[in-house]
C-alpha cells in the first residue's frame, strides 16, 4: 500500500514537474518572440531615421542645388534603367523605393523619381526568375516554375509600356500622387502635419547624427557620409526585417494562404498583397510560389493574381518611409510613395480586368518557358534583352531623339 | 434512328455528363487538398530567395554542358562532312 502511495506521489510530482517545464518553455518562447518583435520595432525606427538621413544628407551636401544633381536622369528611360538595375542588384524593391523616398526628400524631383519607381518593379522580378532557374534539371517542373516566375516580369513590363508613355505625355501618376498627398498634407487642421508623432521620435537622433557628422567632417563630405550611411542602413534594416518576419509570420502566412485557396483571382490578389505586407518583401512572396507552381500544385492562372498582389503589398514600406520625412519636402516624399501605390493598383486594375491585356503575360510566359526548356540559351538571351539590351537601346535612342 | 435508340443514347450522354461533372468536382477537391497540404509546408518555401547563388550555379552548370554538347556535335558534323 505504502509503495503504491509512493508511486502515485512520484507520478504526480513528475506530472507537476512536466507542467512546470512546459510553462517555462512557453514563457521562454514568449520572451523570445517579444524580443524579436521589439527588434523589429527598433529596426523600423532605424528605417525611418535612415530615410530622413538621406534627405538631410542631400540638403547638407548640396543645399538648394540638390535638384541639379539629378539632371542626368531627366530622360525617363535613364530613370527607368536606374530603378531596374538598382533593384536587380539590391534584390529588393522595398529598399529601392524607400531610398527613392529619401532622395525625393533630399531634392530629387518627383517627375524623375517616377520612372525609377517603375524600374524598381521590373528589377524585383529578376529574383524569382533566378529561383526558377534552380529547377533547370527537372524538365516539366522547370517549365512550370519558369513560367510562374516570368509572368510577373511580363506583367511589369506591360505595365511600364502602358503607363510610362501616359506619364511622359500627361503626368498621370504625378497628378494622382500629388492629389493623394495633398489629402494627407492638406492645409486643414485635420492634416497629418498637425499630429505627426514620428517627427518628435526621429528628430533628436537625426539632429545628433547630423551634428556629429558636421563636427567630424568638412562640408560637403558630412552630407555625403549621411547619404551613404542612410542608404546602407536601409539596405541592412530591410534585409534583417525580412529575415525576422519570415520566421515570425509563418503561421499568419499559412492562414492567409489557406483562406485564399480556391476562391478566385480577387482573393489571389488580396492574399499576395497581405503576404507581402506580412513578410515585407515582394521577392519572398513571388519566389515562394515558384516551387509550388513548379511541382504542379498551383496552376499558372492561380499564381498570376497572387504575384500581382505582391506588387501592391510592397508599396507599404515606401509609404511607411515617407511618414518619416518632415519639413517642406514631406508632401513630395509622400507623393512618390502614393505614385508607387497608385501605379501598382492601376496596373492590376487595367491589365487584369481587360481579358486581352490579361492574357498577354500569360501567353508570353508560357511561350518563353517552352522555348527555354528546349534551349537554355533563351534564359540568358531573355535576361540580356530585358535587363541590358532593351534599356541600352531605349537610353541611346531617346537621347538621340533629344528627349 | 428509332425513338428508343435516341432516348437510350440521350440517357447515356446525360449519365456521362453527370459522371464528368462528378469527376471534375473530385479533381478540384483533390487539387484543393494537395494545395492545403503544400501550404502546411510553406515555411520551407519562404526561404527560396535566400539560395540565389546556388540556383545560378545549378543553371550555369546545365547551360555550359548543353553548350559544350552543342559545339561538340557541330564540330563532329563538320569533320564528318570534310
Amino acid at each position: 500500500m505504502e509503495s503504491g502511495g509512493i508511486i502515485i506521489s512520484s507520478g504526480a510530482q513528475q506530472v507537476e514537474s512536466e507542467k512546470r517545464s512546459d510553462g517555462l518553455v512557453h514563457v521562454l518562447a514568449l520572451l523570445n518572440r517579444t524580443r524579436e518583435w521589439l527588434l523589429i520595432a527598433f529596426l523600423l525606427y532605424l528605417l525611418l531615421v535612415a530615410v530622413s538621413m538621406i534627405g538631410n544628407g542631400f540638403n547638407m551636401a548640396a543645399g538648394e542645388n540638390a535638384k541639379d544633381l539629378f539632371n542626368f536622369a531627366r530622360n525617363p528611360f535613364t530613370g527607368l534603367v536606374i530603378g531596374t538595375v538598382a533593384t536587380a542588384l539590391i534584390q529588393s524593391s522595398s529598399t529601392v523605393t524607400s531610398i527613392i523616398v529619401g532622395l525625393v526628400a533630399g531634392g530629387l524631383p518627383v517627375v524623375i523619381a517616377i520612372p525609377m519607381v517603375m524600374g524598381a518593379n521590373i528589377g524585383t522580378t529578376i529574383t524569382n526568375t533566378i529561383v526558377s532557374l534552380g529547377h533547370i534539371r527537372k524538365g516539366i517542373e522547370f517549365r512550370r516554375a519558369y513560367a510562374a516566375a516570368t509572368i510577373h516580369d511580363f506583367f511589369n513590363l506591360l505595365s511600364v509600356i502602358i503607363f510610362l508613355p501616359l506619364e511622359i505625355e500627361f503626368g498621370l501618376l504625378d497628378k494622382i500622387g500629388a492629389y493623394l498627398s495633398s489629402l494627407v498634407y492638406g492645409g486643414n487642421s485635420m492634416s497629418m502635419k498637425s499630429f505627426n508623432f514620428i517627427k518628435p521620435l526621429i528628430q533628436p537622433v537625426l539632429k545628433t547624427i547630423q551634428e556629429i557628422a558636421s563636427g567630424l567632417l568638412p562640408h560637403p563630405l558630412s552630407g555625403i557620409i549621411m547619404i551613404l550611411l542612410g542608404v546602407t542602413t536601409i539596405i541592412a534594416v530591410i534585409t534583417v526585417i525580412g529575415r525576422l518576419l519570415k520566421v515570425l509570420m509563418v503561421g499568419r502566412v499559412k492562414k492567409v494562404f489557406h483562406w485564399a485557396v480556391g476562391r478566385g483571382p480577387i482573393s489571389g490578389i488580396t492574399s499576395g498583397t497581405l503576404l507581402t505586407i506580412l513578410v515585407q518583401s515582394s521577392s519572398t512572396t513571388t519566389s515562394l510560389i515558384v516551387p509550388l507552381a513548379g511541382n504542379g500544385i498551383f496552376t499558372l492562372r492561380q499564381v498570376y493574381p497572387f504575384t500581382l498582389g505582391a506588387n501592391i503589398g510592397t508599396c507599404i514600406t515606401a509609404l511607411l518611409a515617407a511618414t518619416a520625412i518632415t519639413g517642406p519636402t514631406a508632401g513630395l516624399a509622400l507623393q512618390i510613395a502614393f505614385v508607387h501605390l497608385t501605379y501598382n493598383i492601376l496596373g492590376v486594375v487595367v491589365i487584369y480586368s481587360i481579358p486581352f491585356l490579361r492574357n498577354i503575360p500569360l501567353r508570353l510566359a508560357t511561350t518563353l518557358a517552352k522555348a527555354t526548356s528546349r534551349n537554355k540559351v533563351y534564359a540568358i538571351a531573355y535576361i540580356g534583352v530585358v535587363f541590358f539590351l532593351a534599356p541600352a537601346i531605349l537610353i541611346i535612342g531617346s537621347n538621340a531623339l533629344g528627349w | 434512328m428509332t425513338d428508343k435508340t435516341q432516348e437510350e443514347l440521350e440517357t447515356k450522354i446525360a449519365r456521362l455528363e453527370q459522371y464528368l461533372v462528378k469527376l471534375k468536382a473530385e479533381l478540384e477537391k483533390t487539387r484543393l487538398r494537395e494545395q492545403h497540404e503544400a501550404i502546411e509546408q510553406i515555411d520551407q518555401y519562404l526561404h527560396e530567395d535566400d539560395n540565389l547563388t546556388s540556383d545560378l550555379e545549378e543553371f550555369w552548370g546545365v547551360l555550359v554542358s548543353d553548350m559544350r554538347e552543342f559545339f561538340d556535335h557541330r564540330k563532329k558534323r563538320s569533320q564528318h562532312r570534310h
